[in-house]
């Protein structure tokens, strides 16, 4: 099994994971803890994501692109409508360029495609919140 | 059924499946199948949302379906616990993702609704008529069958627009 990231790398951080799979939810869950952050939330439709990252304001939110109600990429539109600043990264199974590209062009900080390593995870995660996650794939 | 689907589809499928299970994917069979195929133990299917006649179904049984959660989650269940049983969802969605990807990258355009695990007489009626590319794969995990019904809706106006977003 592939190590994850060794832990407290960076400063502390707050994340919103949205995803309807509670396996995935915990996957990267694990990640992000190992990294030092903390969950402080965790959204199961693309409206769950919107209402917690408003009440929340989490300093990363990790979303999925197909969910029930709301889609990803919706739910971030709206989050950095509400937001500019916020750090959005799209986790998803759906990794096609013109996907990606309409994420990105759209604010995301960075897209991750699954099945993704949990070493590359962790370093897109620790860029994004050290603030030099630059729009790459 | 488009048979231009068929090579990236498998190329994606095969692709992904090795990094899920972490071992090595040979391909068995393909074939054009109905309904009464889908007949394993675990079944999960994943529509299309712009495409609602279509979908990707992936099957196994309950001893693959075991050896699967093991390798995902890191621990041996006797029975599918919830979170086994979203695992499992969740591998399917993910063969299903980067198929689809693979797809759209021709220039198609299918969006995937979350996946669903359900009987296999339920989804087996669902898909009733349709006709089904069925991919035998064969993994350390057991063998997984995953099942293609793309292209086929009925409208021909969405045929078209398809066909020449492809050339």
């Amino acid at each position: 099994m592939e190590q994850l990231p060794v832990g407290n790398q960076g400063p502390a951080f707050r994340c919103l994971i949205a995803d309807d799979s509670e396996f995935a939810r915990k996957t990267i869950g694990k990640i992000i803890t190992s990294l030092g952050g903390s969950i402080i939330g965790e959204a199961t439709t693309g409206n769950e994501a919107v209402t917690m990252y408003e009440e929340l304001r989490p300093d990363l939110v990790l979303m999925d692109v197909t969910m029930p109600e709301l889609d990803g990429v919706s739910a971030l539109r709206m989050i950095l409508a509400e937001d500019e600043a916020a750090k959005v990264v799209v986790v998803s199974a759906m990794g096609h360029k013109e996907m990606i590209w309409k994420a990105l062009c759209m604010g995301a900080k960075h897209y991750i495609t699954k099945p993704y390593a949990s070493g590359y995870a962790g370093m897109v995660i620790q860029s994004v919140i050290r603030g030099n996650g630059g729009r790459a794939v | 059924m488009r048979f231009d689907f068929i090579e990236p589809f498998i190329l994606s499928t095969l692709g992904v499946l090795g990094k899920l299970v972490s071992c090595e994917v040979t391909q068995g069979a393909i074939s054009l199948v109905n309904d009464k195929a889908i007949s394993e133990d675990i079944t999960i299917i994943i529509n299309m949302e712009n495409y609602p006649r279509n979908g990707i179904i992936v099957c196994m049984n309950h001893e693959t379906a075991r050896n699967i959660n093991e390798t995902m989650n890191g621990e041996s269940l006797d029975t599918l616990t919830p979170l086994g049983r979203d695992a499992l969802a969740e591998f399917a969605n993910i063969i299903a993702g980067n198929a689809v990807s693979a797809l759209n990258e021709l220039g198609f355009d299918f969006r995937v609704s979350p996946p669903c695990i359900d009987s296999p007489a339920s989804i087996a009626h669902k898909v009733s008529g349709c006709e089904i590319m069925q991919v035998m794969l064969h993994t350390a995990c057991g063998q997984i069958t995953v099942n293609a019904i793309l292209g086929e809706d009925g409208n021909e106006e969405m045929q078209q627009q398809t066909y020449s977003h492809c050339r």
